[in-house]
Formats: C-alpha cells, structure tokens, sequence
C-alpha cells in the first residue's frame, strides 16, 4: 500500500509547551489508521495541525507528496483532506442540508447534488430533518451530520476527531459500522479515539499517544492483544 | 400563614397565571369591548377635540375629521376590525396581540393628544367632547386587548389568493406606503408628528402582532420581483409628490445617503459578522475624493476627470484605505477589530483635519475644508436646476434623490447577489463557526477581508455623490457620532436584510427632522430606543428567520416556520 500521509518527526507547541513531541506515523490508501491515547496526549493537536488549523514548530506532514505545513486550511481541504472536528462543530442555526452544503464549499463541480444524495443514502435520517435546524438534533444525529458534512467536501483522506464522543453504545456502534462502510467505499480514514476498543477494531493499523510522543504501533489486532494497551485503555488487569 | 395546602395557591399567584385566569374569564367580552371601543373613536373622529382652532392642526370642528381625528380614526377602524375577526378568527390570525398594541396605542396617542391641548390651551377645560369620547373608547380598546385570548398560529392555513389579487395587495400596500410618507413629511407640528407616529406605529405592530404582517411576507416572498419593482417605482413617485418644494426632498436625500451607507455597513457588519465602529471614515474618503477631483476651485488636485471616474476613483481608494485596515485586524477577532476601525475613524478624521499644508501636504485645506463643490452635470442634465417633468417641477434635491435611487438600487443588487451567493454561504459559516468553517474550507480571512473591501467601496460611492450634493466637504461630518448612528440603523432596522436597514435609516434619519422639540435629548432618547430594541426585539425590526432564531432559539414555533420556508425555497 502507498501510503497517502506521511507524518514525520512533528512538533507542535502551544507558546512554550510542547503538545506533540515529535512524532512519525503513516497513513496508507484505503486504511483506516486509529490514533489513540487519552486526554492531553496530543491527538487533537495533531488532527488540527495536519488539516492546517495550527502551524508545527518543527517537522514534515506529506500529502500525496507535497508538504501540507505551509498550505493554507482551504486549500488543504481542496487538495482532498477532510477535518470532522472534535465536538462535531456542525452549524447549530443552519439546516441540515445547509450544513452539508457548507461541507462542499471548497468544490465548485457539478457532482455536489450527486453526493448530497449520496450523504442522505448513508445517513437516511439527514434527508428526513434536511431543513430542521441542525441544533435541535441529539449527539448522534449531530455526529451523523458532521460525518456527512466532511464527506461532501469528497475527501481522499477523512479525518475523524472522536466521533463517538458522548454517545450512547447503540449510536456508537452505529458511527463506527459507517467508517467500515466509508472505507469499503474506498475513503482513507484517520481516526482519533479515547475508545481504544472500537476504534482497534476496525482499524488496519493504530498507534497509541501518551503525551505527546508514540508509545505503541502495530496493526489493530496487535495492539488490542496487547498486554499495555488492554491495561492502560482497556481496563483489563 | 400560609400552611403546606395553601403552597400551590401562593405558586399560582404569579403574574403570568393571573393573567391567564383573567383572560379565560373574560376573554369572551374582548371583542365587544374592542367593538365599542372602536365605535367610539370612530365617532371622536367626528367631533371636536378641542375649543382652540391652532392647536394640533385644527381639530376644534365637527362632521369635518382632519389631523389627528382621522388618527383615531384609523385606530378605531383598525380595533373594530380585530374585535370582528376575534369573534370568527382564521387560524392564522392572533388578533389578541394586535389588539393589545392598538389599545396600547390608542390610549398614548389620546393621552398625550389630550395632554397637548391642555397645555398648549391652558388647561382641560379647552379639550371638546371628541377628547373625552376618544378617551373613553381607547380605554376600551386597551381593556380589549388586555383581555383578549392569545391564540397560537398555524401558518399553514395562510388563504393563497389568485396571483393578480397578490398583486394588488402589494400595490395597494404600496401606494398606502407612498400617501403615508408624503404625508408624515408633510407635517410641521412636533405634537401631531408624535401623535402620527404614535398611530403608526401601533397600527403597524398590530398588523405584524396579529399575524398580518407574516402574511405580507410570504405575499412578497411569492412576488419578490414585483414587490421590489414596487418598492421602486413608489420611491420614484416620490418626488412628484412634493410639489416642487425641496424641503422635504431634502431630507429624503440625506436618507438615501444614509441609507446606502448602512447597506454597505450591513455587509460588513450583517452578512460577515464583523464589527466596524469607523465606517463613517469610508464615506469620508469618498466625499473627500470626490471633492478633491471636483470643478471646486479649491480643490487641491489639479485632475478633474468626468463624474464616472471620480466614483471609481472613490471606490478604489475607499476600498485600498479598507485593504489596509483590514489586512493586519482581520486576523484580530471581535474586540479587538471594534477598537482598531473606532482608531481608524478617529485617525481619518484627525488627519483630514491636519492635512492643510502646514503639518503635511495641502489635501484637504484642514478644518475649513473644499467648499464650492459645483452641482453634478450629466450630459446636459443639470442637477443645480429645476426641471419640469409632467407638469410638476424637480428642484435641485430631486435630482440627487434619483441619482442616489440608482445608488441604492445598485447597493442592494451588489447586497442580494452576495448573499446569495457561495460568498454569501462562506459568511454564514464564519459568522456562526469559524473554526468550524475554515476546517469546512472556507477561506475565513480572505472573505473577511473581501466583506471590508466591499463595505468600504460601496461607502465610497456614496461618498463621492455626497461631496456634490452637500457642495462642500469638511472633517467635522465625519465624526465618530456618525458612525454609531449607522450601526445604530443596521442593528435597528436589522442586520443582514435590506428592508430592514432602509426602514432603520428612515426612522434615524426622520426623526430629528421632525422632531425637532426634542432636538436636546436625541441622544437620549436614541438611547433609549435601542435599549428597549434590545429588550423586546434584539433581532431589529425587520429579521431574517435565522437571525429570529439566533435570538429565540427555543422559540418552536419559529423553528417549524423557519422549516416551512427552508422547504418552500427549495421547491
């Protein structure tokens, strides 16, 4: 496999304080790779510096090749990396289909309707309420959309910032069966998880944060087998 | 004392349930009250009002209704209305509501009537007996709609008339419209102006309490084009309303400067969310271009390119001036952006106020300014004189009035097109997430950056006009002051529509016109239009549904009516 995403030796800083501490991690076409690790250990900061949200101090993100660490974020997005924001961020004023719309702001070709449908196919509950105010929905709803609204940018690479934040175990079960279907599909996936047991599952390959650095990689069976990860994450003794 | 049985009684005693009791027990008699109530005024209407025949107009006549008789009029009319369709009420109406604003009105608009005559005649025993009949009926009235049961809408139930009686309804609204306006700025006493405004205003919050007004809406919302081909032609008749006299004209051009200025803030401020509190210094670099490049023999540039170059050339400098501003503050957020562009407008003016020749380049003869500024000529069409059109004479304000017409059609063309546009869904984005919307794609500062540089060469325009119709530019009209009034326009009338802000500049424009008794307490009484504004109407007069549901988010009846129409627009 190729590998779409090449993170290497990454730093990123708040003023003084380092988030990431140089961390290398690769992402392969077709994978889903799961980053997991718990509050503080730098998952989020790495999502948002990979999709241009914060700029790293020292370090390379690839793209397909190019370097991402001084492209603008709308570009990013134009280049095919879509960013599903930790807290879901979907526009609480806006309809449902406005949202979605909104997901396709950086496309300016015909196929939009196409996917709009195709976003409603996935989640059919979106094309029942696609003019109710997006705030008026429950967490899983609102996580529905926000997947929906990365989607419609048509993205090569889907970064996904805890989605199953907040859920109840059926909604869960029910956004993570999407990522298998989104990759069967023949999307990329990044996903970033505090729930190393179902973000493992589904995952080809994880690595596991701890303050900032890399502690732990391996395929996702590897690392659920594991005795630290099944002690640390798992709550196993 | 009250024992643990006696808890629920001391619960219940709250205002809100007592008025709930009272209304389910007497809300059978509002429509009979608003019905004599009505009566009554209509009858007042008929008599005289007061001995004094210079009082208020002239009001001291029976069977002979003029002034602010034909008001209580219109406000017994409007009462008998309501009372009758409260008795058969369409599931789209709430008659209740609109009554109580009538009664509210009536009984203010009696008061402050009868307190008029009474001090201007020297006591109440100058006030006739259509006073006291007024008197009695807006008391009903107001007991009326007290009473009187609310009822929640259904939208649905909206009756769909044939498309050509659509059309009439927009012209006749129109042309009621037109009359009331050459109207109001016909009046010269401050007390019947108040007594008009008063009328007005409570008719008006009738009709849009009642649920009228969403019915006018979505009458316009079927018929946007010619509802805006109305709009236009009734201002266009205007002028010809007015006999020549450019008193009134006058003020009706201040307006439309005004108006567009407010509209290019509104861009700004209403679509990208971005406060601005110097925008005045935009329409006073246009003005100064304007004046610079003029005929005035004190210009300072030699150049005196045609009129049409002039307003590019205002834009262009208006919009580089915006460029500067914005390119360091955009990246700024909220506050911090309000602090810099309050800065810039001090610094423009301050440094049109220096620029004379002695502290640096002679640009702007300092604080006396470039008077002389000579009347605009387009191809033979002098805007300095009068012109004879159908028989009825233009004066030199009417000229200007059908430039800035032009003006303000060519803003909201600029305004609506943007909004609609895939810009225009970019400034959605920002204004409710940003962060969420540059990881969407949206290119956050750059369109940040493109709502100032509009914003600020729409200003320009107008200010190029300005520098010709006022015939003399000087730093002292472009005071902070100025600024505030035109944020105070945006947020009145309400952000991001255009109704709104020409109805916002209106009221700022008009009212210390007219009332120029209160002239000392303008700031004052502003003030206090816009605290009660935000009390009882944050989203402005005139609210698009999803700025009403940024302000009323639990509001779910405005929920389902914002779904109705985000359907109804995509069909």
């Amino acid at each position: 496999m190729s590998d779409i995403l090449e993170v290497k030796d990454l730093v990123v800083s708040y003023g003084k304080i380092k988030a990431v501490k140089g961390i290398s991690f690769t992402v392969g076409e077709g994978e889903v790779v799961s980053l997991i690790g718990t509050n503080g250990a730098g998952k989020t900061t790495t999502l948002r510096t990979i999709s241009g949200l914060l700029r790293p101090t020292s370090g390379s993100i690839r793209f397909r090749g190019q370097d991402l660490t001084k492209v603008a974020p709308h570009d990013i997005v134009s280049l095919g990396l879509a960013h599903s924001p930790e807290g879901r961020r979907i526009f609480p004023k806006l309809s449902v289909e406005e949202n979605l719309m909104l997901g396709a702001f950086s496309r300016k070709d015909k196929g939009i309707r196409a996917d709009l449908d195709a976003a409603f196919e996935l989640f059919p509950i979106l094309q029942e309420r696609r003019a109710q105010p997006a705030g008026t929905f429950s967490g899983g709803e609102q996580q529905m959309l926000a997947m929906g609204r990365a989607m419609m940018s048509k993205p090569q690479l889907l970064m996904l910032d805890e989605p199953s934040m907040g859920l109840s175990p059926l909604m869960m079960k029910r956004i993570m069966t999407t990522v298998t279907t989104l990759q069967e599909q023949g999307t990329t996936i990044l996903l970033v998880e505090q729930n190393a047991q179902a973000a493992l599952k589904r995952a080809t390959k994880g690595y596991v944060l701890e303050v900032g650095t890399i502690v732990l990689s391996g395929t996702g069976s590897e690392l659920l087998a594991s005795d630290d990860v099944r002690k640390a994450y798992l709550g196993e003794d | 004392m009250s024992t643990n049985t006696a808890l629920p009684d001391v619960l219940d005693d709250s205002d809100v349930s007592r008025r709930d009791r009272l209304r389910e027990q007497h809300g059978a008699k509002a429509p009979l009250l608003a019905l004599a109530g009505g009566v009554l005024l209509l009858v007042s209407g008929l008599l005289s009002w007061s001995y004094d025949d210079r009082i208020l107009g002239d009001i001291s006549i029976r069977f002979y209704p003029a002034g602010i008789q034909i008001y209580a009029m219109v406000l017994g009319l409007v009462a008998v209305v309501l009372g009758v369709l409260l008795r058969r009420r369409p599931g789209w109406l709430n008659p209740g509501r609109g009554l109580a604003a009538v009664g509210w009105g009536s009984l203010v608009f009696v008061v402050v009537a009868l307190v008029t005559i009474a001090r201007q005649a020297g006591g109440s025993i100058n006030i006739n007996e259509g006073g006291w009949v007024a008197l009695v009926g807006a008391l009903l009235v107001f007991a009326a709609g007290f009473v009187a049961q609310r009822f929640e809408l259904n939208v649905r139930t909206w009756p769909r008339l044939p498309g050509w009686a659509e059309i009439l309804v927009i012209v006749v609204l129109m042309a009621v419209l037109l009359f009331t306006t050459a109207y109001t700025l016909g009046l010269d006493d401050s007390w019947t102006f108040v007594c008009l405004l008063v009328t007005l205003l409570s008719v008006a919050i009738a009709l849009v309490g009642s649920g009228f007004g969403e019915y006018v809406g979505f009458v316009g919302g079927n018929n946007r084009r010619v509802l805006l081909l109305a709009a236009f032609l009734v201002a266009f008749l205007f002028p010809f309303t007015q006999d020549g006299s450019d008193a009134n004209m006058s003020i009706a051009t201040q307006i439309l400067i005004f108006a567009a200025t407010a509209l290019g803030l509104n861009i700004v401020v209403g679509l990208a969310g971005l406060l601005d509190l110097g925008y005045i210094a935009f329409l006073g670099t246009g003005a100064y271009v304007g004046a610079m490049l003029s005929q005035s023999t004190f210009a300072t540039i030699g150049w005196k390119p045609p009129f049409l170059v002039v307003m590019l050339c205002g834009m262009a400098v208006a919009s580089t001036f915006g460029l500067i501003i914005g390119s360091p503050t955009l990246r700024v957020s909220g506050d911090y952006l309000a602090i810099v562009t309050l800065g810039f407008g001090e610094i423009f003016r301050l440094a049109m106020f220096n620029l004379d020749g002695t502290n640096g380049p002679d640009l702007t003869n300092g604080p006396n300014g470039i008077p002389a500024i000579p009347d605009l000529n387009f191809f033979g069409w002098d805007f300095g004189k009068v012109h004879t059109v159908a028989g009825i004479p233009l004066g030199r304000f009417s000229n200007y009035y059908f430039l800035l017409l032009l003006l303000i059609a060519f803003v909201i063309l600029v305004f609506s097109r943007l909004n609609d546009s895939r810009i225009g869904r970019g400034w959605v984005a920002i204004r409710e997430d940003e962060r969420a919307a540059e990881a969407m794609g949206v290119n956050v500062f750059g369109l940040k950056l493109l709502a100032f540089a509009i914003g600020a060469a729409l200003a320009g325009l107008a200010g190029t006009i300005k520098a010709h119709q006022d015939t003399s530019v000087t730093p002292d009209q472009y005071i902070f002051l100025e600024s505030a009034f035109l944020l105070a326009a945006v947020v009145l009338g309400g952000m991001g529509t255009v109704a709104g802000v020409l109805v916002g500049a209106t009221i700022l424009k008009l009212l210390p016109e007219k009332l120029r008794d209160a002239a000392d307490y303008r700031l004052l009484l502003f003030g206090l239009l816009l605290v009660i504004m935000m009390r009882f109407r944050p989203e402005g007069l005139v609210a698009s549904k999803r700025r009403q549901l940024e302000f009323h988010e639990d509001d779910e009846e405005l929920v389902q009516l914002a779904q109705t129409e985000h359907l109804e627009e995509a069909k």
